[in-house]
């Protein structure tokens, strides 16, 4: 006997149950991507659409297996009981279902009996049920789910950041703040300030470098020099230092006084050449010219090959005399290496004077000669060198000043938005310099000293009072005074513009 | 063991019974399908009927349908035990001697109309219910046992109590059913006189034997009963006690509840009545028809359901829906 009857039965019935099980799987998983949606819109979350529809489908997956099994799972005995109540055929399914292992006549004949009404009854007597509450359930996830794909998402403003932090500024703890606003904004410009000091740091890099391949400074001088460099570059890199040019215009000055200490040749030319006999001969000292000067000297042995006994004694030690005279009057020190190379030739000269009776008295004077030649060209080209150097560091701290006073301009348009102080920019008067923050002179300064809020103009006007102290005890030297001067002109007038 | 052909013909078997027993029955359509369900299942019947309503003529052609013997007790107050069950009495034997001999009383029949039970003393009642229970009797320490299929129907008469002795509750719990027959409608009553005037004899013929009673007995015991219908049943029974918990119905209208008699009465009568309909199986509808002559007996209203005009039955349907809400 076959149960084909009932299976017709039993497969509508789990079709039904799979399809209950597969709307609340759907609707689980909707109401769970609904809640997924809406987290990565609020934090926000970048998502792929991809890894939604996968959320979705496993959620659904998954719980509609678990519907399957645990709610809407239909046994035989289920499947019996439904279709006595709709078929109307008084438990026979029921206890077919449960005395299906019953192998007694009864049993059998109940069966067959069952079976008969089954293949009598319409599949349509079993009619499709769907509760309600299943319906509703889908409806209202459905719903949800729709709604939560016209939320917006997040967007990050960072403009509420900036105002917030730009009303912080009047107190100290409101300077912090900007401060930390100021940090965290203005990533841009630290990477530009890292960019800067990277340039700087190798400008001076190049500088001492420079410093030490020279061949006309000693260890100490170039030990100083590069000192110099170094305090220079503090002061550089030291973002409290807001005279970062004029910094560099005295180190340039202190730089170039000391290569210039070791620079002689225009004293001891200027005062060869005020001596009859050394007077080409500082004629080319004073140029640095060291072929001239070879040559002013070689017309100068030229001139004693002539001469013997007295006469060229006599002019031995007239140009020794000469050359010691011009060594004193120019009051180079006397451990300047082209000073000595003068003195020793002067000092060997004498020596020849006294030696004129040799009888290779001319191999003598050649050998002074010789040597004197020597000794001075060297010099003379040791201080070519230092001169070289003291243009060429000359012209990198001009160039150091530029890139200095370039940064600072941008800096300062970076920061004006954040240093405007308060009171607004009304009122007429005062700036603080090009490239720097406005202040009008009505803006009020908090000043941490007094804990007091006072004008800017009162502020100019008292370090312009100071300024002209000062000047007039002769307290700024007279090349700044211009300077200065046009500097406290430009904030005055500045804000007029 | 019963055979497939008996099983097949059980359905036709009662129909014929049932269609001869019309000859003589006129109505009473239940009354006459319960009655087949007590004898087959083994059980007796107390009747409820005013007279002439047709209680004697229905046994009586029960009796010529199944071809079995059947007799009349008309139970009088001084109706003694001995006339019910029988007694010993001398005679003589072929040689002349005397000797005691067991003379069988009415009872003594494979059909037996007891009318008006209640109208006999509780000893001669009590022999009665003995037999009805037993199917034996024991006179002078010597046990008779009655001849199969033995079915007793009992009546009682609702409108003549004075001089009675009701039945007690203990005994009535014996009866497996309780049939009421009312009054004819006018059409059965019409029908009824129009074959009266013809003859007052009964007109069904034997149509099965004792042995078949016996056999479809057999075949009813092993109609399956599928758990939930056993539990559907026992509940119904548990309801009618207001002892236990959630039986507020019975806790308000009966005064005592059904036995445990009341259950196997319903099992057994469901499978009977299962295999009448052409069925294999019990179902709810069964236990639910035979709840009212099962349970009517055997349940005891209190003041409360009169004084509410409700019967034993509106309380079996009041069980009945209650039971169903349980087992929806």
């Amino acid at each position: 006997m076959k149960d084909s009857s009932f299976d017709k039965f039993r497969k509508k019935i789990i079709i039904e149950s799979l399809i209950k099980s597969i709307a609340c799987g759907i609707s689980i998983s909707l109401f769970c991507e609904t809640i997924f949606i809406v987290l990565c819109k609020r934090i926000p979350l970048n998502v792929h659409v991809i890894i939604h529809v996968l959320f979705t489908l496993i959620i659904s997956i998954l719980f509609s297996n678990i519907f399957y099994k645990k709610v809407f799972y239909v046994s035989d005995k289920k499947i019996a009981l439904r279709l006595d109540k709709d078929a109307n055929l008084n438990e026979r399914c029921q206890t077919m279902v449960e005395f299906k292992d019953d192998n007694s006549l009864l049993a059998f004949l109940q069966r067959k009996d069952t079976y008969d009404k089954l293949e009598k009854t319409s599949c349509k007597t079993l009619k499709f049920k769907f509760s309600i509450s299943t319906l509703v359930m889908f409806v209202i996830t459905m719903s949800l789910f729709v709604s939560s794909l016209f939320i917006e998402s997040k967007k990050i403003t960072p403009e509420a950041d900036d105002t917030s932090s730009e009303e912080e500024i009047v107190s100290s703890e409101e300077n912090s703040s900007s401060e930390d606003f100021s940090s965290s904004e203005d990533s841009s410009s630290s990477e530009q300030e890292n960019q800067e000091s990277s340039g700087i740091d190798e400008a001076f890099e190049n500088m001492k470098e420079e410093v030490d391949k020279n061949e006309g400074l000693n260890d100490q001088n170039k030990e100083d020099i590069k000192s110099d460099l170094d305090d220079l570059k503090e002061q550089i890199t030291d973002e409290n230092n807001e005279n970062k040019e004029e910094s560099i215009d005295q180190s340039k000055e202190e730089i170039d006084q000391k290569l210039d200490d070791q620079i002689t040749k225009d004293e001891i030319g200027e005062a060869l050449q005020n001596q009859d006999s050394t007077n080409e001969v500082g004629k080319g000292v004073s140029n640095g010219d060291k072929d001239q000067t070879s040559s002013s000297l070689e017309e100068l042995r030229e001139s004693l090959s002539s001469l013997t006994g007295q006469e060229l004694k006599d002019a031995l030690e007239d140009i020794a005399s000469d050359i010691k005279a011009a060594l004193s009057q120019s009051q180079v020190d006397e451990s300047d290496e082209l000073y000595q190379a003068f003195d020793k030739f002067a000092d060997n000269l004498n020596e020849n004077a006294q030696n004129v009776a040799d009888s290779d008295i001319q191999e003598q004077i050649d050998q002074t000669f010789n040597q004197a030649i020597e000794d001075i060209s060297n010099a003379l080209d040791k201080q070519n060198a230092i001169e070289d150097l003291k243009e060429s560091l000359d012209q990198q701290l001009e160039d150091l000043k530029e890139q200095v006073s370039d940064n600072s301009s941008s800096n300062n348009q970076n920061n004006e938005g954040n240093e405007e102080g308060s009171g607004g920019g009304g009122g007429n008067g005062a700036s603080s310099g090009s490239g720097d923050i406005i202040y009008a002179s009505d803006d009020l300064i908090y000043d941490p000293i007094t804990g007091q809020y006072v004008t800017y103009g009162e502020v100019l006007s008292y370090y312009y009072s100071l300024m002209l102290i000062d000047m007039e005890n002769g307290e700024i030297p007279e090349d700044l005074q211009s300077l200065i001067n046009d500097y406290f002109s430009s904030l005055y007038f500045e804000g007029e513009n | 063991m019963a055979e497939e052909k008996d099983i097949l013909m059980f359905a036709s078997t009662i129909e014929k019974i049932n269609s001869e027993i019309r000859k003589d029955v006129v109505g009473e359509d239940e009354v006459v399908e319960n009655v087949l369900i007590a004898i087959i299942s083994g059980g007796n019947v107390l009747l409820e009927g005013v007279p002439g309503v047709g209680k004697t003529r229905l046994v009586r052609s029960l009796g010529n349908a199944l071809n079995l013997p059947f007799s009349r007790i008309q139970f009088t107050p001084d109706l003694m035990p001995s006339d019910v069950t029988g007694t010993n009495i001398v005679s003589k034997d072929e040689n002349g001697n005397m000797k005691f001999s067991f003379q069988k009383g009415p009872i003594f029949s494979n059909i037996i109309l007891a009318d008006e039970i209640n109208r006999a003393t509780p000893k001669t009642q009590s022999a009665m219910l003995e037999a009805m229970q037993e199917h034996k009797v024991t006179v002078a320490n010597t046990s008779y046992k009655m001849d199969e299929p033995f079915f007793v129907l009992a009546t009682e008469n609702p409108i003549e109590q004075d001089g009675t002795y009701p039945l007690p509750e203990a005994q009535m719990d014996r009866f497996m059913f309780k049939l009421i027959m009312h009054f004819p409608s006018v059409e059965n009553l019409k029908e009824i006189v129009k074959m009266t005037q013809i003859t007052l004899e009964e007109n069904a013929c034997g149509v099965v034997d004792g042995n078949t009673i016996l056999k479809m007995r057999e075949i009813a015991k092993q109609i399956p009963v599928m758990d939930e219908i056993l539990d559907y049943t026992m509940n119904l029974v548990a309801l009618t006690h207001g002892e236990l918990e959630n039986n507020d119905i019975a806790k308000k209208y009966l005064r005592f509840g059904a036995s445990p008699r009341a259950a196997q009465a319903l099992i057994t009568g469901a499978k009977v009545r299962a295999l009448m309909h052409g069925k294999y199986n019990v179902s709810y509808e069964d236990i639910n028809a035979l709840a009212y002559p099962t349970l009517r007996h055997r349940i005891k209203i209190n003041y409360d359901a009169i004084s509410e005009h409700l019967s034993a039955d509106d309380i079996i349907t009041l069980l009945i829906k209650e039971n169903k809400k349980k087992f929806k």
